[in-house]
């Protein structure tokens, strides 16, 4: 069993040698057996690798990349080196020295490992010498593994796999609407997760995905029967053409390796025009761009595409672990919702659920709608009636479980309205924990319920900036508040009210006279580090140094305005600016960004509650 | 870093958004002004190569901050014989940023490429340069040349580079292998950017020039070589910088009248040192941050002198015979065997041999930030060396972003690391 990773992999020749392939491509429990051979920071798709080799095995991918084609989802989780010791007896590894993480980890794995192991030398052009170079690495790869297994090159296979790979590719292009998945790999889970999420057939355009060989040259079927190829368009009207010499061995592989290096190319390859063309399509309805952690590839091409495609883009970024699974979930379900095309979470100003009998009959201006926000460090809840006015509302701490916060603040809600709780005819829940709330009647994503609430409060904004506890995001809206684009920070506590948190704890100070107090300083300093965990030590050393409380808190503040306004401009953020999230009352940060963005910031009187406010708004449909 | 640069970097960056031209020419008055002091009135606190080289250096970023249309931005591995012979001045992103942080302005840099898509996990010299670009303050250079060795880095900031400055870029395909067919391969490739390169600066490429620039280049290679053997002997006064402007010389300025007058002042400075203490000598793997206090505190010697570095693996990657009459082979060769090309463990090896010839007592591997290449072979370094009696340390750090330095953390390593190297 032959393991592999990229797609210049030649494998319909492996096939012809009579090589069974696996590509590993499952997400992994965690990074165990990685992280004691290489650096934590190596790609997580490379890493991955490590994992699936001391496990032993995972599932193969669907090299069709279509929508529930063979082979879709492997197993799920690999476990690790710990639990199941000694790789497999038999395996064989084929890599090719496609990137600096993919060339470290196959220096990582210990020789012995393999019953055989190559490095295919992939060039980086296309140039004819460099295909003849990559064409000898093939024949010598064919010689040595004949050589090994005493098994034969069946040439009939060669062609035959090859050119049902260009017969897939050509067909791809009469297809109907579709959504793309573009950039880094994903893992198969991801991929069903997506094609669960999305409202349209999904197509993976990943190199993990479809395949993109050009069919084979007419001069490869000459002396192929027949019956094998009745229409490959071969010379001179026939295969057997008498008085013509098929390709040798040698040349078939030539072409062979053409074609291989003729696919669209990955953006490691120098010329990387042909890309473009992934990224169009009249039945292309959106595209979901994924980079993969520690990946560097893939992320130049999202700002590329992003800026020239007319076409909803989505970036999401996983590692290879389903430890993002909820962030993830709650991007492509808010991509899902922008799409327009199908009620994810049906929360559409319908009638009244069957659930709330007791609304019946009542004025529907009257009538109470519920939004529920359940977030990292607080749950919000906001009551509105029928005109969208705030009827009640409340704010507790989260806790360790989102759902008996949710019961809290609404039983808490349900007696600041006293006889109206009556009237509560639906409950929509956003956030985090917004699938724990068992009584809501529907769900929105949180981005979604931002941006409809923060349109609602003030329908100028075009650019919404939520700092929340553990996430801070952009979200751009149009004139009719329908969202744009947005970008969420939520896999790192630097630029969030966790950050502010934390160094209020080692100030010793509380959340209100840190907003406070950072708004009187005197000397500008700067903190330097991003990580929080380093931005501790700095303010632990200024505190050692006397410095002035003020002139710390300055100085986290401005560390938080510039990773925010970073992710303005990233997604191309245009004011006027609303600011939402708890972070929003902080006066220092506000103060921070305005500086920065240039122009003021609308900040409504409960910025923590714009999310709950955009959920209720939803489920009285206004 | 003092007050007055604290203040100048915030000042450059201030400007850097609003106006790029101004804060080219503030970056360019003041390493004109580095090279001038360095110049003609090198300090004595430091080797009289160190001064010159880095009044050399001052003066060429200097002028390419100031008008690099002549010039070409290459990685620092691109062989510079060609231009040298046509009298392009280069810049690589390393030497640049190196700059740039010691001016205290390259936050701003930084902060411009990722919002135009950089990750943050990329290599953060090339996120200065692409920043530079991006925000008008490094303008339009003739030509871009790069080589795939030894980073995945140069793929992709050198093709950026390209679209934003809209100038020709020669790529230089490196193969992993090492044999007579992939030296041809890159030798071809190079014939081929010795002509786009002709096509920019509008001059023939002279045969006998270049063939001057790869016989200077062996002679510095050579000196160099000589350099090393001698220099765990002495102390040098400083070490992070000189260890800088040695990898600048052995790859940027290889072959350069400047190149080989910097290998004769190397040569001579090192038998005019005095001769060395009790400190603990070390060879350093990749980049140095020569503008962290911590790291400087540690590792120049300043006071203590408990370690001193002698070496790093980067500025002796490729340091082979040259000939003179295959000069495009020559150049070829240096590419495809440099000990970063190719697996980790002939990287590795390469270090093991430049520690064995400077009689090493540690090595530090430094993971700078975003360099899979390096942080990929780290573990395996740190463990070849201790199977071979030699301590190593990893560290992670960043030599040109101090969002990344870590720097308390770094002290507390690198000074349990002098106390197992002293009890060794």
């Amino acid at each position: 069993m032959i393991t592999y990773l990229c797609k210049y992999t030649p494998l319909e020749l492996l096939s012809a040698l009579g090589a069974e392939l696996e590509e590993p491509n499952a997400d992994v429990a965690d990074f165990r057996s990685a992280d004691a051979l290489v650096h934590s920071s190596l790609c997580t798709h490379a890493k991955m690798l490590i994992e699936a080799v001391y496990a032993g095995g995972t599932g193969q991918t669907d090299r069709t990349g279509q929508t529930g084609g063979p082979g879709d989802p492997g197993p799920a989780g690999v476990g690790n080196a710990a639990e199941n010791p000694g790789p497999a007896p038999r395996r064989e590894l084929l890599l090719t020295n496609c990137c600096d993480s993919v060339r470290r980890v196959y220096d990582s794995l210990a020789e012995e490992t393999f019953s055989w192991r190559r490095m295919l030398d992939l060039p980086h052009v296309a140039t004819d010498r460099a295909v003849r170079l990559y064409a000898e690495e093939l024949i010598r790869l064919k010689d040595d593994y004949t050589a090994r297994t005493g098994g034969v090159f069946r040439r009939d296979i060669l062609i035959r796999e090859w050119k049902a790979v260009a017969d897939r590719w050509e067909a791809f292009g009469g297809r109907g609407d579709y959504i793309a998945i573009l950039g880094a790999r994903v893992s198969d889970q991801l991929r069903a997760t997506i094609r669960d999420a999305m409202p349209f057939p999904v197509i993976d355009l990943t190199c993990g995905g479809l395949r993109t060989m050009p069919q084979p040259p007419p001069e490869v079927f000459v002396d192929v029967p027949d019956r094998e190829f009745p229409d490959c368009g071969a010379p001179e009207g026939g295969h057997s053409c008498p008085g013509r010499t098929g390709l040798s061995d040698d040349d078939l592989i030539l072409a062979y390796a053409r074609a291989l290096m003729t696919q669209i190319p990955c953006t490691r390859m120098q010329d990387v025009g042909a890309r473009s063309s992934l990224a169009e399509g009249t039945a292309l309805r959106g595209i979901v761009y994924h980079s993969v952690k520690f990946c560097d590839y893939y992320s130049f091409e999202y700002a590329d595409i992003r800026s020239r495609t007319p076409l909803p883009v989505l970036k999401i970024e996983s590692d290879y672990t389903s430890q993002s699974e909820g962030q993830i979930d709650t991007r492509l379900k808010a991509f899902a919702e922008s799409l327009g095309s199908r009620d994810q979470a049906e929360g559409g100003g319908e009638t009244p659920s069957a659930g709330t009998p007791s609304a019946k009959g009542t004025d529907e201006m009257d009538r109470i709608y519920i939004g529920i926000d359940s977030g990292s460090t607080s749950t919000n809840v906001a009551a509105i009636d029928g005109r969208g006015s705030l009827a009640a509302w409340s704010i507790v701490r989260t806790g360790a479980r989102a759902a008996t916060a949710a019961e809290n603040a609404l039983k808490d809600v349900k007696s600041q309205l006293g006889p109206r709780a009556a009237l509560i005819a639906k409950i929509v829940g956003t956030g985090y924990g917004r699938e724990f709330i068992s009584f809501a009647d529907s769900t929105k994503t949180e981005i979604s319920c931002h941006a409809h609430g923060a349109h609602f409060a003030d329908p100028a904004a075009r650019t919404v900036i939520d700092i929340g506890g553990q996430d801070s995001k952009i979200i751009c809206l149009d004139e009719d508040g329908n969202v744009m684009n947005f970008v969420m920070n939520d896999k790192c506590a630097a630029g969030t009210g966790r950050f502010l948190e934390m160094m209020a704890h080692t100030l010793e100070i509380d959340m209100p006279s840190m907003g406070e107090e950072g708004l009187h300083w005197k000397k500008d300093l700067t903190i330097s580090s991003t990580c929080t965990v380093f931005a501790e030590s700095e303010v632990v050393g200024l505190i050692a140094e006397n410095t002035d409380t003020g002139d710390i808190i300055h100085a986290l503040n401005k560390s938080v305005a510039s990773r925010t306004c970073g992710m303005v401009k990233r997604v191309r953020g245009e004011g006027p600016f609303m600011m939402t999230g708890g972070v929003a009352k902080n006066a220092g940060v506000a103060k921070e960004i305005e500086r920065r963005l240039g122009e003021p910031l609308r900040i409504m009187e409960h910025p923590d509650l714009i999310g709950a406010i955009g959920a209720a708004l939803f489920a009285a449909g206004i | 870093m003092n007050r007055t640069i604290e203040k100048l970097g915030a000042a450059i960056s201030g400007q850097a958004e609003r106006a790029p031209d101004r804060a080219a020419a503030m970056l360019s008055l003041s390493y004109r002004t580095v090279g001038f002091q360095a110049g003609h009135f090198p300090s004595k606190k430091y080797t009289k190569s160190r001064e010159y080289l880095q009044a050399y250096t001052a003066r060429l970023l200097s002028d390419m901050l100031r008008d690099p249309s002549a010039s070409a931005v290459v990685n620092i591995f691109m062989p510079s014989e060609i231009f040298c012979a046509l009298g392009i001045p280069i810049m690589a992103p390393e030497a640049l940023a190196a700059y740039v942080v010691n001016t205290a302005c390259e936050r701003v840099f930084i902060d411009k490429s990722e919002e135009n898509g950089t990750p943050e996990t990329f290599c953060s010299y090339h996120k200065v340069l692409t920043g530079m670009a991006e925000s008008g303050v490094m303008k339009r250079p003739a030509l871009i040349a790069s080589t795939t060795v030894a980073c995945d880095a140069n793929q992709l900031t050198f093709r950026r580079l390209a679209e934003t400055w809209n100038v020709p870029h020669a790529m230089i395909d490196v193969p992993y292998r090492t044999d007579g067919e992939a030296v041809a391969y890159v030798a071809e490739q190079l014939r081929e950017l010795a002509r786009t390169a002709e096509e920019c600066c509008g001059r023939k490429l002279d045969t006998d020039r270049l063939k001057e620039c790869i016989a200077r280049g062996g002679e510095q290679i050579s000196n160099y070589r000589k350099y090393l053997s001698n220099r765990s002997k002495v102390h040098f006064p400083e070490a992070l910088t000189p260890e800088m402007l040695n990898i600048a010389a052995n790859h940027l300025y290889l072959g350069s009248p400047e190149g080989l007058r910097y290998s004769r002042m190397l040569l001579s400075d090192v038998k005019n040192a005095p001769a060395r203490g009790p400190e603990k000598h070390i060879v350093w793997m990749h980049v140095l941050p020569n503008w962290q206090e911590s790291m400087k505190e540690i590792f120049q010697g300043a006071g203590n002198h408990r370690v001193e570095i002698i070496a790093n693996d980067l500025a002796a990657s490729a340091l082979l015979p040259m000939d003179p009459e295959k000069p495009f082979e020559s150049m070829a060769r240096r590419l495809v065997f440099d000990s970063f090309n190719g697996p980790g463990s002939r990287r590795v090896e390469s270090a093991y041999e430049i520690a064995k010839v400077t009689r090493a007592d540690g090595v530090v591997i430094f993971c700078q930030w975003g360099c899979k290449q390096t942080q990929g072979i780290s573990l395996a370094a740190k463990r070849f060396f201790e199977e071979r009696g030699i301590p190593a340390l990893v560290i992670d750090g960043d030599g040109c972003d101090r969002a990344n330095g870590g720097g308390e953390q770094i002290l507390t390593r690198a000074n349990a690391f002098i106390e197992q190297l002293e009890q060794h």
